[in-house]
């Protein structure tokens, strides 16, 4: 069976919902939560996934998990998922939401991975550089990983421009390689 | 040693440094959501193609089978415990291939063609050919009409198989389907020494890493492996690299076939082959069949078979085929072919099965090999009545063609009549004189393991055993009679054998082969 559709027809139900109730801003930070927690608590998933726990303490766990947090919409997709048992495409479902919101808005995600810490004035420059170039606004994270050694990484969507150094000396050892 | 000095070694050093090129260019990445099993699913990628190659940031590659809505399948070369969830993962833009040349001739590579005998790396000029590749389309070939010699008695005379064709081997375990094969590449060796090579790939899918090594050193021995190519994908490799397995020896072959010169690739075997497709389009969550493979099996045996062929002999149509890869592209040449013998291993004889049953229908015929006459001491244990080839015929030599035409019936007649004369009644001349001479022929078409007979040879033998000259030599005696024949052949009348060979069968030459045949039986006679 073809998985994939599942999580997809999901978020497309949910997105549109939140457009015909124009609390599409309100939606998307609540389904933020949802992914991050989700990603982040494996434990989370992992009672969710349980097939020896009842629907209703599910049901009891998203209320008291999310509860407070996000509004009531968010909290009916979430009872409505693990009513369905399809409790483990909830992730899935809530990557491709904001998925869909990023296209419907226009955002692109920028990712700039750099060996050190980076300057304010030099992440706005490249801030301003991206958003020139693909027209569009973009959401920005910031990552610092040493194994660069230096220059960075831009993703831009599923596009990326490798100028780091480790990626310099990689491509030197396979073309010094090549040659013997 | 004591010539080199350090400045010379830096300044070339500095000399390849400065040649470097670091490109940095725009690539499309995805990342890893989950993986085990030998299978990747990566988000992103959203321009990927089915059966692109794509890599690891650890140099690791896999192929991607699967396009889905929000998500890629792939499944993975190398070891599932390297590949971690959040790994980058990049489009390559190649669709999976290898690299192919002259220089893979002796050696054993794996399913991504490097070595893995331990010679070193490939040099010289390599080729690129893609795994997955468009068989020629109907304008680019030509009937089979050239025979491939296999060295094998009963085979060259009763199922003959022609260059181009594909004839599957069937049998249960230890029937000795492996060795009709390697007496096949073996027999080659009588054409790469005349120079007319007939260049040979044999592919070891899922077997014993220990059986392919002796396979290699068994063919190493017969002077074999100058003109052999083993592909391997042992046991304990991903299962991808064993599904993989036979298209990268079919790529080696084709090099040859479009190149104008003939090839011969051994599938040893398509059912292992099947087992691990079926495993990694479960893991894939591909709906199960019949058997629980996919629906989509037959596809995979029917498009690797269909890429054996005979290509025409016209060089200007050949320039046109189809789906030729560009690196060959300048070398295409008529005239060649690719003959595959594939090999099917079944349960208890059941040929009925989901996978026998399909691979009997794609190949042109099958040589059948039963574990009862393999027990009863008739090897090559081939099952004459229900082997066939549909298409060899026309590529027998003459005088074969004339010899062993009721050679298959003669036999089966017998058979027959064995089978009555069980009941131990009495029999008459008539039927008595079928029986003697098909017991008689049965232990003529008897032969030793990695013994191939030429054509000449088998055609002087079986031309005494049709027409029953050896009547007076007493069964357990034949084989000793066929190699004395033989050898006074070759001494005095090599002439005849030779004219023979060319597919003459005048009746000078049977006259002598009748008075030497009577001339040495009586020396049997009680």
């Amino acid at each position: 069976m073809n998985e994939s559709k599942i999580s997809v027809r999901y978020a497309k139900a949910l997105f549109q919902h939140a457009i015909e109730l124009g609390k599409l801003e309100e939606t998307k930070k609540d389904i933020e939560l949802v992914f991050k927690t989700s990603t982040e608590v494996p434990a989370l998933n992992l009672y969710l996934l349980s097939p020896i726990t009842k629907v209703s303490e599910k049901k009891l766990l998203a209320q008291n998990v999310f509860g407070s947090f996000v509004g009531k919409e968010t909290l009916a997709f979430i009872d409505l998922m693990i009513k369905n048992r399809r409790e483990a495409y909830i992730t899935l479902s809530a990557r491709n939401f904001l998925q869909l919101y990023k296209k419907h808005s226009g955002i692109k995600s920028v990712e700039l991975i750099t060996a050190q810490a980076i300057t304010e004035e030099f992440k706005t420059a490249i801030i301003a550089k991206v958003q020139a170039s693909m027209n569009s606004k973009i959401d920005l994270t910031q990552k610092i990983d040493k194994s660069l050694l230096g220059g960075f990484i831009l993703r831009v969507e599923d596009q990326q421009y490798d100028a780091s150094v480790s990626n310099k000396l990689k491509q030197m050892k396979k073309s010094l390689l090549e040659k013997i | 040693m004591a010539d080199i000095k350090p400045a010379e070694v830096s300044e070339i050093l500095k000399q390849q440094l400065a040649g470097l090129k670091t490109v940095t260019e725009l690539e499309e990445v995805g990342y890893v959501l989950q993986v085990g099993d030998g299978i990747a699913r990566i988000y992103g990628l959203s321009n990927v193609q089915s059966n692109e190659m794509i890599e690891f940031s650890n140099g690791m590659k896999a192929i991607v089978l699967n396009l889905e809505e929000d998500n890629v399948g792939a499944v993975l070369l190398g070891p599932t415990d390297q590949i971690k969830e959040g790994d980058i993962v990049k489009r390559t833009k190649r669709i999976a291939s290898i690299m192919v040349g002259e220089q893979l001739l002796g050696r054993v590579v794996n399913t991504l063609g490097d070595p893995i005998d331990g010679k070193g790396p490939l040099t010289g000029e390599l080729f690129e050919m893609p795994l997955e590749r468009k068989a020629p389309g109907v304008l680019f070939r030509q009937p089979v009409n050239e025979p491939l010699q296999t060295g094998v008695k009963a085979i060259d005379a009763m199922i003959p198989i022609g260059r181009g064709q594909r004839e599957l081997i069937i049998g249960d375990r230890q029937t000795g389907k492996t060795a009709i094969a390697i007496d096949t590449i073996i027999n080659q060796k009588e054409f790469y020494d005349k120079g007319e090579t007939v260049y040979c790939v044999y592919v070891a899918i899922g077997q014993k890493g220990s059986t392919v090594a002796n396979i290699a050193k068994t063919l190493e021995q017969y002077g074999a492996m100058a003109y052999t190519t083993i592909v391997c994908a042992t046991a304990s490799d991903p299962a991808a690299l064993q599904f993989y397995a036979p298209f990268a020896g079919c790529a080696i072959g084709e090099y040859f076939r479009d190149t104008g010169r003939p090839a011969l690739i051994v599938y040893d075997d398509l059912s292992k082959q099947a087992v691990s497709y079926r495993e990694v389009s479960l893991l894939l969550k591909r709906p199960p069949g019949r058997e629980a493979y996919p629906g989509d099996v037959f596809y995979l045996h029917s498009r690797l078979l269909e890429r054996a062929a005979k290509v025409i002999k016209n060089d200007a149509v050949v320039q046109n085929m189809n789906d030729v890869p560009p690196s060959i592209k300048h070398k295409l040449k008529g005239g060649g072919s690719l003959t595959a013998l594939p090999i099917i291993e079944t349960k208890e004889g059941d040929v009925s099965a989901y996978i026998p049953t399909n691979v009997i229908s794609i190949t042109d015929g099958q040589i059948f090999l039963e574990s009862s006459l393999f027990n009863a001491g008739i090897r090559p244990a081939i099952n004459v009545g229900i082997s066939v080839s549909r298409v060899g015929g026309n590529a027998q030599i003459k005088s074969m063609k004339k010899v062993a035409g009721t050679l298959k019936i003669d036999q089966a007649q017998f058979r027959e009549l064995e089978a009555f004369s069980k009941f131990g009644s009495d029999l008459d001349a008539a039927t008595m004189s079928v029986l003697n001479k098909g017991r008689r022929n049965v232990e003529i078409l008897k032969q030793g393991q990695f013994s191939p007979v030429t054509v000449e040879d088998q055609v002087a033998v079986i031309y005494i055993g049709t027409k029953g000259l050896i009547q007076d030599v007493p069964v357990e005696k034949v084989k000793e009679f066929e190699s004395e024949y033989l050898d006074y052949l070759k001494i005095k009348h090599k002439d005849v054998l030779t004219r023979l060979g060319k597919g003459e069968l005048a009746d000078d030459m049977t006259q002598i082969l009748e008075t030497v045949a009577k001339d040495l039986s009586s020396k049997y006679k009680k």
